[in-house]
């Protein structure tokens, strides 16, 4: 299977995280910032397999009914 | 602070948000380029900003949950063991087979990420494990 290259950023990472954090003082560290990165690039992979896995043969793209579809058991997942 | 000021901050930080979900949206589009190039399939753009709008949701709920668990093991600052325990209920992934379907280098990191899986929660832990028993409708 192909490598994907597209990753999210450890400082995009950082401030979306920072922005819902309710205490001014909580930081992050540089290794917790990369698992997050892998676990956001996991659950957006794991969406558009999803997709993907929800979509009936043949069709050449993918719509949001086939993610309303799979998106129920995917937040339950998290 | 002015009214004028109240409103200019409010601006402020909702071009914030939305640099930020840009950001997001940018990722999610290249990773469903990557993901879909050896197929030949196109993604809706309403799927990616589907896809996108969903992850920046998420961010909230990891990161309001990572901040607890720092703080409920005495810590400011959030380490791996706070983003292991946030993935736990990924296990079920890996159970359905799910993991199988992903491109081999994430399923490496993804193993990795769910070693450090706890077993037993502690009766004392259990308000933590309730927490999001009365926020169990997500946004859709």
């Amino acid at each position: 299977m192909e490598e994907t290259g597209a990753v999210f950023r450890k400082e995009l990472v950082s401030k979306l995280l920072h922005l819902h954090f309710k205490d001014k003082k909580t930081k992050v560290s540089g290794d917790a910032l990369q698992l997050m990165a892998e676990l956001l690039k996991i659950f957006v992979v794991a969406a558009i397999r999803s997709v993907r896995q929800a979509q009936a043969e043949g069709l050449a793209r993918v719509d949001v009914e086939q993610l309303e579809k799979v998106l129920p058991q995917l937040l339950l997942d998290f | 602070m002015t009214e004028e000021e109240e409103w200019s901050e409010e601006q402020q930080s909702f071009s914030y948000r939305q640099r930020l979900k840009a950001a997001v949206h940018y990722t999610v589009g290249c990773l469903c380029e990557e993901v879909s190039s050896d197929k030949d399939m196109q993604f809706s753009k309403q799927t990616i900003a589907a896809i996108s709008e969903v992850t920046f949701g998420q961010c909230e709920n990891f990161a309001k949950d990572l901040e607890m668990f720092a703080r409920h093991a005495k810590r400011s600052t959030v380490n791996t063991e706070d983003v292991k325990l946030l993935a736990r209920r990924s296990h079920s992934l890996v159970r359905d087979g799910f993991l199988s379907s992903l491109p081999f280098p994430i399923r490496i990191h993804y193993s990795q990420l769910i070693t450090g899986i706890h077993e037993v929660i502690p009766p004392g832990h259990l308000a933590l494990k309730m927490r999001h028993a009365s926020t169990t409708q997500t946004c859709l």
